[in-house]
């Protein structure tokens, strides 16, 4: 028991942490305050540094972003160009009926979100005009006024927001909606492959791949931000997202706090949770041992007298019991080794779907305790055992 | 070479098992001490192996009172001085002849095989050696039990109903070891209700009631 709770500990904050990942991401990457003012995005050049696992640590997964605003049928609507094999890791949540946008395909396609489907009835296999604003100067729409947003018919541009932290949270947004309705729309056709759900601002949303949204904003290898999952098991989340902004000059993160918090609460009440079922295990096989010896000093009292009898000394009494005990210690220890990591196993597979991994120190660990166990448990049965007197045992009573 | 003076022993403060016993045997003698059921025989034979305290008196052994020993000075004096052999044998069930008399050798100083199969040959068990108690006839077991008894050379030998649990032919094989042991020139205390033994020997001591009432020379 011991054995497979240190084994699956030892393996715990990893497993835990990659399926807490499916929480989405817990860290925003944005270009910071210079570069936003001048209307720079981050360049994927910049944005493959995350894949740098010599400089930068724990990053599970990451998912580029590139927004636009656009107009379907007369309506409003954000539009989102990103790569999809990475958001089905760092959103694992997102239900998409029909299929994914293949980011390596041709074709143009698209996938919506459910609100914007039931709001203009598509269907998969619809075809989409989708009509893109063309691009105007950054600076001359930032400093215009935003009071058109009680326009829009969607709710998606506000809501999408809601996922950002900080500063650029609050002016990205803003900032597409002070140019909702304005300047000049180019039509061009997608074929509908995907309806998103996902209970979030994502549903009142299009989505296009990244290539392709690039080339038709003209923001060419750019996008606005980078949703990261971070793994917070080995390290924390501060440390990751100092890494990123050394290594990626020009860019600032955002933690998602309530995200990060909530993971490791959720490790650390686990692990909790794992030493004391490890202690009140121990425990309870502390008394099963001192019950077994206890038994078997009182099955033997007549064998420790007849050696008392013919001079064996307390603590030579004492050595053979603990002897005994620590050589059943020692036996327990290997065969719960092995049955504890076939157990770990097990629980492994069927909780996290995956195996747990060999840990050398498991096995010193475990035949040191089962054998501190033992010698520690069998300390009042060996007591007994040195109080016994043989003209008692001898006599037959 | 045993002496003991003024010796009592009581249990729970009424019952008198020995009463002011006085007795010496001489190095190299074989004592018997008979007596009907309660009359101290067993308490006295503990006493004098250092097993159990008297109540009051002392006892000589070898110029040492014993009675004035701690219990691990008593179970060193027994392990160096004092052959022990019992009734019921009490051999360990699972050890094989040989083991249980390295036992002895294994609590006294170190365990030399040797020596222990010499022993087990001198009291004629040299084919039995791997053999486990369970194995062994009553008489065999207690041919073991005296070799356990012998292997660390005591001085003494207190026997405590040697043949009570042997039939006349196995009875007979254990008395001629006493003999060839008190030939040797061991001291031997016996104690016994058979009266057969009771004519073997230097002297026979008749218990009762704690005290002596009889003390004769048989040699």
């Amino acid at each position: 028991m011991v054995s497979t709770l240190i084994n699956i500990a030892l393996d715990l904050n990893g497993k835990v942490a990659k399926e807490l990942r499916a929480f989405g991401a817990n860290l925003v990457l944005l270009p910071d305050e210079i570069r936003e003012n001048n209307g720079q995005l981050l360049s994927m050049d910049e944005i493959d540094k995350l894949k740098d696992t010599g400089r930068i640590d724990d990053v599970y997964g990451y998912a580029p972003y590139l927004y636009s605003i656009g107009k379907i049928e007369e309506q409003n609507v954000v539009i989102v160009g990103s790569q999809f094999e990475n958001i089905k890791k760092t959103s694992p949540w997102w239900k998409v009926e029909g299929s994914w946008n293949d980011d390596n395909s041709e074709e143009s396609t698209i996938m919506v979100g459910s609100k914007v489907a039931v709001k203009l009835g598509y269907k998969i296999g619809d075809t989409v005009t989708l009509n893109i604003r063309e691009e105007t100067d950054k600076k001359e729409s930032y400093t215009e006024k935003t009071d058109k947003t009680d326009e829009i018919p969607v709710d998606g541009i506000s809501s999408a927001s809601q996922s950002l932290n900080g500063d650029a949270a609050k002016r990205w947004p803003l900032n597409i909606l002070s140019e909702m309705n304005q300047g000049e729309y180019t039509p061009k056709q997608f074929k509908l492959v995907g309806i998103v759900s996902t209970g979030g601002s994502e549903d009142n949303q299009v989505f296009i791949k990244l290539k392709e949204a690039q080339l038709l904003f003209e923001k060419k290898a750019q996008v606005n931000l980078v949703q990261i999952s971070v793994l917070t098991n080995k390290n924390p989340i501060e440390k990751t997202a100092l890494q990123i902004e050394e290594q990626i000059p020009g860019t600032k993160t955002r933690i998602l706090s309530q995200i990060s918090k909530a993971e490791g609460n959720i490790q650390d009440k686990i692990l909790f949770l794992m030493v004391l079922v490890t202690v009140l295990t121990l425990i309870g096989s502390g008394l099963s041992v001192m019950s077994t010896m206890t038994t078997t000093v009182l099955e033997r009292r007549k064998e420790i007298g007849m050696m008392k009898a013919i001079g064996a000394q307390n603590k030579k009494i004492a050595a053979i019991f603990y002897a005994e005990a620590g050589a059943v210690g020692l036996i327990g220890g290997i065969a719960g080794y092995i049955l504890g990591f076939l157990m770990a196993q097990i629980v492994g597979k069927s909780v996290f779907d995956t195996f747990i991994g060999f840990h050398l120190m498991v096995i010193p660990i475990t035949l040191i305790s089962t054998v501190l166990l033992a010698l520690i448990s069998s300390k009042i049965p060996v007591g007994q055992a040195i109080k016994i007197d043989p003209v008692i045992t001898l006599r037959g009573e | 070479m045993i002496t003991t003076m003024n010796l009592s022993k009581c249990y729970n403060e009424k019952t008198q098992v020995l009463d002011d016993l006085n007795i010496a045997i001489k190095k190299g003698e074989w004592a018997n001490i008979m007596g009907p059921s309660g009359s101290g025989k067993t308490t006295l034979l503990n006493i004098l192996s250092c097993l159990d305290r008297p109540t009051d008196g002392s006892v000589i052994i070898n110029g040492t009172e014993v009675t004035k020993l701690s219990q691990d000075e008593m179970a060193a004096f027994r392990r160096e001085n004092i052959g022990l052999v019992f009734q019921q044998y009490h051999l360990i069930p699972y050890l094989t002849a040989l083991e249980n008399v390295m036992l002895a050798q294994h609590f006294h100083s170190m365990v030399d095989e040797k020596e222990a199969k010499d022993a087990l040959e001198l009291v004629g068990l040299g084919h039995r050696l791997d053999h486990i108690p369970a194995h062994l006839s009553g008489g065999e077991q207690q041919r073991v039990s005296i070799a356990r008894a012998l292997i660390n050379q005591p001085a003494i030998i207190l026997a405590d109903e040697p043949t009570g649990n042997l039939d006349r032919a196995n009875g007979k094989i254990i008395l001629d070891l006493f003999k060839k042991l008190h030939t040797k020139g061991h001291t031997i205390v016996i104690v016994t209700h058979d009266p057969e033994i009771g004519t073997m020997g230097d002297r026979l001591i008749r218990l009762m009631d704690g005290r002596t009432v009889d003390e004769k020379i048989t040699a």
